[in-house]
């Protein structure tokens, strides 16, 4: 389970990157939790996408949890 | 802070800088080639003219404006500073000081600032020139009123640069802004462009997007989305309404691989699916036990999909059959023959008995049922798209403007319209006719068309479109428009109308349809040969149709043709004169009435009129016109049938109304008459033939008397 | 963490009238008179811990012009979006903008609400 920020956009993108490829390294599953989050950026979702990629090639996973409607809405919008 | 705060800042800020100009100009007449002082006087014009424009003094903004051009020409050495512009300069200054601090605003300060702005234009180089916008006529007529509903789909594909970021731009906040706009029908976004995880950098841009999207706005609004992004990125929008609403109707043209009829379902979306098929690529799966194993569909949904996915490559095999379309006219006319049978049908179970005429009734309402539906499949069979006929006019107006030394582009709309097979055959040289005018006496030399403001290429617009049961078919021109004061001498040299006579601009307008007017003061290679425009309203009307005009001198024409969407069927009402049946087309038909008869005379060199509705209009008694006898002879003891002909009323005096129906017209070619008041005849259920009473025809009969 | 509108204009009526037009965004706004006290006063926000949401930037400015302003700020902050206010005249002044980083503009004089669309299309 990793806890993401209120946003994420390409001011912070560095620091979610490097804990995201963390969590990916020592984590057979990673649940981004999106619970307090309230908006991303295409930096954040082009950084979730390359990692489920990444995931898939492992055979690891990772999933969402916790977003609400408004975030719901735009990470399709992002094609997630 | 209200609105009053921000006019006292903005009057702190004039007081500055009003009197920061003062002594800056003062000094660059000393000193006139200062480039520090130059700028800044030009920085404190500039500013001024923003502040009073953002503070709402839109009087001091348009004139700051000249200041800050007249000064802008200074700046870059066009002009020298002298006497001369500085005490125009502080001159501007006084007034600018009068209008926004003395108490009432003198009253002569309107004739101040106009004496002020006429000694700017003369350095400018300008005179004054505040043209009214003229209001868009075409737009005000409806030329471009959008095609078919107002709902639009477009595609858009955009592709952002690497470095976007660096803009403080986010492109999925412009996406977020576009799915605002409208539903978005599809999204894939290109995940191909996006680094390996580990190679990934964070802070660029990778992100790619195609879209459809349902929307009630235009591309402007779309565009508009994209306003700070369009220039630097690839951005395509592309109007798709027509292919989408064709796709609708016939949504399966291709084989459809399974994956993509459960997305169309909205079981899966795009980039599920380009996971599972990149899945079926790597381990050799059937994509439908992927699907069913992530549960991402029951397999039941997944066995509806394949059955439909069959049903699809069963459509395919048997798409297309040639036939000649002599068949279908015989198909056509063997309906004719049905339904006249069922109408005689219809008669007899109104004279048998009760319950045995009930059990027929019944039967024969379904049977006319089936027949309708089959009527309107023979329909659309011939009905054949407009677009190969318009495209073929895109060399013609190529060619036919290059000699006349025209820039002349023409823009097609519609052109999956679709209509009957014999009006696509016939209204290809009306609609020729109509093009060469407008190349000829409509579009103006390019010369012409700058000094009047407009683009230097003239446009044609053609554009096709179904509306309440008709097709309509429409030519505009963005040209000078139709010149009715020649139009009127002209007609009154050739004698149609009287030089003193006051006459309206509609009617003005429809005597260039008139046989031999042309206006052409010198017949061009294309047209005015005196075959003019009365050519092209027969040819309409032979179709049935109408041709309508708007014209505004100067901004453009547009002409409006109005077709039934076939040929073979009109909606008629059956009238009775003695023992005779006549038809009339319905779409003529306004009312019935029944006329008094103090409402009835008889005017000298008009005939017989009546009262309707405050005006009198001509009345015409068909039964002399036919020969045929009549029960009333009395206009106030018959009925009247009211029609319209080119915007003109007539009364028809009939005996009796026996009802309306659809008619399936039989061509009168090979008959009896030469008279253009018959269009066709039916066959009625009892066996008697009908003649069809052609309006335009018998009106343009009767005239020629 | 408080977020700040940067608004840099010579003319006091032109920060007022964007201040008034933004005030309903619910965040600080700042103002500046030109591009270098602009970048001082980003530097003193910074410093106390808070943020750029956007700035609203003139071009044509004494001492440091909304060119140079946003070449500079750019060095100390490569995100932010920087929305250019110019005149109809300064047209091409647009792509010197955009070259140095500006995300947006806004043509003088605009309506309030016309402002208020543009600083929505990049603040959330």
């Amino acid at each position: 389970m990793m806890k993401v920020e209120t946003e994420v956009n390409v001011k912070n993108i560095r620091s979610f990157y490097t804990s995201l490829k963390n969590e990916l390294e020592k984590e057979s599953e990673v649940i981004l939790d999106l619970t307090d989050t309230v908006r991303i950026d295409s930096s954040a979702a082009q950084v979730i996408i390359s990692a489920m990629s990444r995931a898939a090639v492992l055979n690891k996973k990772i999933s969402i949890t916790g977003a609400s409607p408004e975030m719901k809405a735009l990470l399709s919008l992002a094609g997630l | 802070m209200g609105e009053g705060g921000l006019t006292e800042v903005f009057l702190n800020e004039c007081t500055e800088i009003i009197g920061n100009l003062e002594s800056d100009l003062v000094t660059l007449e000393e000193k006139n080639d200062d480039q520090d002082i130059i700028n800044r006087i030009f920085r404190y014009f500039h500013t001024l003219k923003g502040s009073s424009g953002i503070a709402g003094f839109t009087v001091i903004y348009e004139f700051t404006h000249n200041l800050e051009s007249l000064f802008d020409k200074v700046r870059s050495g066009e002009i020298l500073v002298n006497r001369d512009i500085i005490d125009i300069l502080l001159d501007s200054i006084d007034y600018i000081k009068d209008e926004l601090f003395s108490d009432s605003g003198s009253p002569e300060s309107d004739t101040i600032r106009k004496d002020l702005t006429d000694r700017i234009n003369v350095f400018l180089g300008t005179t004054d020139k505040k043209e009214e916008e003229p209001e868009d006529f075409l737009k005000a007529v409806g030329a471009y009123k959008s095609v078919g509903s107002n709902e639009r789909y477009f595609k858009i594909a955009a592709v952002f640069k690497e470095d976007i970021f660096n803009n403080g731009i986010d492109p999925l906040m412009v996406i977020e802004d576009l799915s605002g706009l409208g539903k978005i029908i599809s999204l894939t976004v290109d995940k191909k462009r996006i680094p390996d995880f580990e190679k990934l950098d964070p802070e660029k841009c990778y992100m790619s997007w195609d879209i459809v999207m349902k929307t009630r706005f235009d591309e402007m609004k779309l565009r508009d989305v994209f306003l700070f992004v369009y220039d630097d990125n690839e951005i395509d929008i592309e109007n798709v309404t027509e292919k989408y609403n064709v796709s609708k109707e016939t949504p399966y043209i291709a084989e459809k691989k399974l994956g993509e009829i459960l997305v169309e379902k909205g079981i899966i979306n795009n980039n599920e699916l380009e996971d599972l098929v990149r899945m079926q690529n790597d381990k050799n799966f059937r994509l439908g036990d992927i699907i069913v194993q992530k549960g991402l569909a029951s397999p039941k949904q997944v066995d509806e999909a394949l059955s439909e996915q069959d049903k699809i490559k069963k459509k395919i095999e048997i798409s297309t059959v040639r036939v000649d379309s002599t068949k279908l006219d015989n198909l056509m006319n063997l309906l004719g023959e049905i339904v006249i049978g069922q109408a005689s049908l219809h008669r007899v179970a109104d004279d048998i008995e009760e319950e045995k005429a009930f059990r027929l009734k019944n039967s024969l309402y379904s049977l006319d049922r089936v027949t309708r539906e089959f009527q309107e499949q023979i329909m659309s069979i011939r009905m054949v798209p407009i677009g190969p006929t318009f495209e073929q006019f895109k060399r013609f107006v190529r060619d036919a403007a290059h000699n006349m030394g025209k820039e002349i582009k023409l823009h097609i709309e519609g052109a999956d319209t679709e209509l009957d097979k014999t009006v696509i055959e016939k209204i290809g040289d009306p609609l020729k006719h109509m093009i060469r005018n407008a190349i000829d006496h409509g579009i103006e030399r390019s010369d012409e068309r700058r000094k009047s403001g407009k683009p230097a290429h003239g446009t044609i617009n053609l554009k096709a479109y179904h509306q309440e049961g008709n097709v309509y078919i429409d030519v505009i021109d963005d040209g000078k428009g139709f010149d009715l004061e020649k139009v009127k001498r002209k007609a009154v040299s050739l004698g149609m109308i009287q030089p003193e006579e006051e006459i309206t601009r509609e009617k003005l307008v429809t005597i260039v349809f008139s046989p031999g007017f042309s206006t052409a003061e010198q017949a061009s290679d294309l047209s005015g040969r005196g075959v003019g425009m009365d050519v092209v309203k027969t040819n309409i009307e032979e179709l049935r149709g109408s041709v309508e005009v708007k014209t505004k001198e100067g901004e453009g024409t547009l002409i409006r043709i109005k077709l039934p969407l076939t040929l073979a069927i009109i909606e008629g009402m059956l009238v009775r004169i003695g023992r005779s049946v006549l038809i009339i087309p319905l779409l003529s038909v306004i009312e019935t009435i029944q006329v008094s008869r103090e409402n009835y005379k008889t005017v000298e060199g008009k005939g017989e009129v009546i009262l309707v509705r405050g005006d009198y209009i001509s009345l015409i008694r068909l039964n002399e016109l036919f020969g045929i006898e009549a029960n009333f002879t009395n206009p106030w003891e018959a009925l009247i049938v009211i029609v319209e002909s080119d915007g003109e009323r007539i009364g028809i005096m009939i005996d009796d109304l026996i009802g309306q129906q659809q008619i399936v017209i039989k061509s009168l070619d090979n008959f009896i008459t030469t008279s253009r008041s018959i269009s066709g005849a039916s066959i009625l259920g009892d066996g008697r033939v009908a003649l069809i009473i052609d309006i335009h025809g018998m009106v343009e009969e009767i005239k020629n008397r | 963490m408080n977020k700040y509108i940067m608004v840099i204009d010579d003319s006091p009526t032109i920060r007022v009238s964007v201040e008034m037009a933004l005030k309903q965004l619910g965040l600080s706004i700042k103002q500046a008179e030109n591009g270098q006290d602009a970048l001082d006063k980003i530097s003193q926000i910074k410093a106390e811990g808070s943020e750029i949401a956007i700035c609203i930037s003139d071009i044509n400015m004494p001492v440091m012009n909304g060119i140079e302003f946003i070449a500079e700020f750019r060095k100390v902050d490569k995100f932010t979006p920087v929305v250019v206010l110019t005149t109809e005249a300064e047209k091409d002044i647009i792509q010197k903008g955009k070259e140095a980083g500006a995300s947006g503009w806004i043509i003088k004089p605009f309506q309030a609400e016309d402002l208020l669309n543009v600083v929505k299309r990049f603040v959330k």
